[in-house]
């Protein structure tokens, strides 16, 4: 399934006093089965571009098309289009609301209008999709601890089986193995169901781990567009719209290596090279 | 400063199968101190926290903040004014709708004199370098501006200690080092006790101490220099090893004099240099 924004523009409050750009002509192409990260400072956008993807939002101007279906066009069937294209808003879990973790994850299907046998077939899956424990199932969703229930909630959107996932923020505010875990999960869903995975995020870390292609956002516009590494790689120009990047690769720009290497183990590789090259002998040689 | 006495905490104490979120916590905190609480969710770090300014009290144990024991209900405003406290979430701490009269808020309700209100309210903007946003409404801040904010409300107190649960847990990278080097000013030129909560290992670093909470009981407690090469026991704890640890151990194990220790990427470029 395909994401095309056209020239697209929003704005808060249009003609009012109030009035705030949020995006500005912005024009990209997801394609089905890519895994996309999105960055930007606060308030650069992304939050209207993710909610723009899946209907919640109608451009101001320009025309967002999913699977070459303008949303904007009348008798564009949205419901359907959300199933298809999921949106996990940030802390998700504060929209929890039913009574046991399993009912909770029902209610979209439900919605969708599968009958109550088929909606907990698909809740289940879901739920073991996200690495929830069957023991948990019965449980109130409130007594779980945060990364739970952060489980949970995602594997709510998951239910309606879409082909599209968009987190926004997904590990703001959890624990590192929590994080992990989550993230972990994700690479699964992307990598065993072809799942498109489009993750926006602070954390350059995350975005390594996840995203194979990376967008930048800064004051509503489109600043940088290519593979994870090509982005991260532009150490100064990230470093201009105020966002880092990750500490291995700030070590590269810092020693004037190439600055492609996104993980510890690559760092480890170049620097070793890098010293070798120079003629730093280890203690071993 | 802070003396915290064998201190066990339940939320239901009437609920005999709950286990208890506190299990016999023993900690001192120094006058000027910088220390930084890490651990899993669910480890008691929050719980710990808010034991620090009364608004929970021991199950079992005692806290004393300056000698004043949070047990005693007519210390608690002298509690209160001494050890201050900032939240995760930025929009849940502003009451005002204007910077200037938020930061007011606390020094009225401890019916301070007005000219010595305007006083407070006109160091503490500036400490958190806000001077400049004080007639702004508070929800045209961003998230790290609002974060310094709600220390800059804290600070018009005059409190001589500050608890931050978390603050930067909803911060972009801008608003995050915003924050941190607020906090760092704080301590280093103010001289004011820090207690930093937080699950970004890098920002643990900075501290001068570190504490790692597991289960409800404090698991190690010291540098973070020589805390964070314990990088298979950070890892049993469920929590990240910092980048540049976790490198500067592999490059050791490939034979390369790597000193211990080395946890900030300048560090881990001057150490590579000095290898040359």
């Amino acid at each position: 399934m395909s994401i095309e924004l056209k020239d697209v523009s929003f704005y808060y409050f249009p003609g009012t006093p109030m009035e705030v750009k949020a995006l500005d002509g912005v024009s990209l192409s997801i394609e089905d089965g890519e895994s996309v990260g999105i960055m930007g400072p606060t308030g650069s956008g992304k939050s209207t571009l993710v909610q723009l993807m899946n209907g919640l939002l109608k451009p101001s101007a320009g025309e967002v098309l999913v699977d070459g279906i303008n949303l904007s066009s009348k008798g564009t069937n949205l419901k359907s289009l959300r199933q298809r294209v999921g949106l996990v808003f940030q802390y998700p879990e504060h929209q929890l609301f039913e009574e046991t973790v399993l009912a909770d994850v029902c209610f979209g299907p439900r919605n969708m209008g599968f009958p109550p046998d088929k909606a907990e077939i698909m809740a289940r899956e879901a739920l073991r999709a996200v690495g929830v424990d069957e023991k948990l199932f019965h449980r109130s969703p409130f007594e779980l601890s945060g990364g739970q229930m952060r489980r949970v909630a995602i594997a709510g959107v998951l239910a309606m089986s879409p082909n599209t996932l968009i987190l926004d923020e997904p590990t703001a505010g959890l624990d590192p193995r929590g994080r992990n875990g989550i993230l972990g999960r994700i690479v699964r869903l992307h990598e065993e169901r072809k799942i498109t995975v489009i993750l926006v995020s602070h954390n350059m870390e995350d975005i390594a781990r996840v995203a194979k292609r990376v967008i930048v956002l800064s004051k509503g516009k489109v600043v940088m567009d290519g593979s994870t590494r090509s982005v991260f790689s532009e150490v100064e120009a990230l470093h201009e719209v105020g966002l880092g990047v990750p500490q291995v690769t700030e070590l590269m720009y810092r020693l004037g290596l190439p600055c492609d290497v996104i993980t510890v183990e690559e760092a480890r590789t170049a620097i070793r090279d890098w010293l070798r090259r120079k003629g730093t002998c280890s203690r071993e040689s | 400063m802070i003396e915290v006495r064998d201190v066990w905490f339940k939320y239901d104490p009437d609920n005999p199968e709950e286990v208890e979120a506190l299990r016999g916590i023993d900690l001192r905190i120094e006058k000027g101190d910088f220390v930084a609480i890490i651990g899993p969710n669910g480890s008691g770090k929050s719980t710990l926290a808010k034991h620090l300014n009364a608004l929970l009290l021991p199950t079992r144990g005692d806290v004393l903040i300056a000698g004043m024991n949070t047990k005693s209900p007519d210390l608690l405003w002298d509690i209160r004014k001494t050890v201050g406290m900032v939240f995760q979430n930025p929009d849940n701490q502003i009451v005002a709708t204007v910077v200037e009269e938020d930061v007011a808020f606390g020094p009225e309700n401890l019916c301070i004199p007005s000219p010595e209100i305007r006083r407070r309210v006109e160091a503490s903007l500036e400490c958190v370098g806000l001077q400049e946003y004080r007639k702004v409404a508070p929800h045209n801040l961003s998230g790290g501006q609002k974060q310094r904010l709600a220390i800059a409300g804290i600070l018009a107190m005059q409190p001589e200690c500050i608890v931050l649960d978390e603050p930067t847990a909803m911060l972009d990278p801008t608003g995050r080092s915003e924050v941190v080097s607020t906090v760092r000013r704080l301590n280093r030129e103010e001289k004011i006790t820090v207690v930093y909560i937080t699950h970004f290992m890098d920002e643990a670093v900075l501290a001068d101490r570190v504490v790692v909470m597991n289960d409800g009981v404090i698991v190690a407690d010291g540098e973070p220099r020589s805390l964070f090469e314990r990088v298979d026991d950070i890892r049993e704890w469920g929590l990240d090893v910092p980048p540049m640890a976790e490198l500067g151990a592999m490059l050791r194990e490939d034979g390369f004099a790597i000193p211990a220790g080395v946890l900030t990427v300048d560090e881990m470029v001057e150490s590579l240099c000095r290898l040359n």
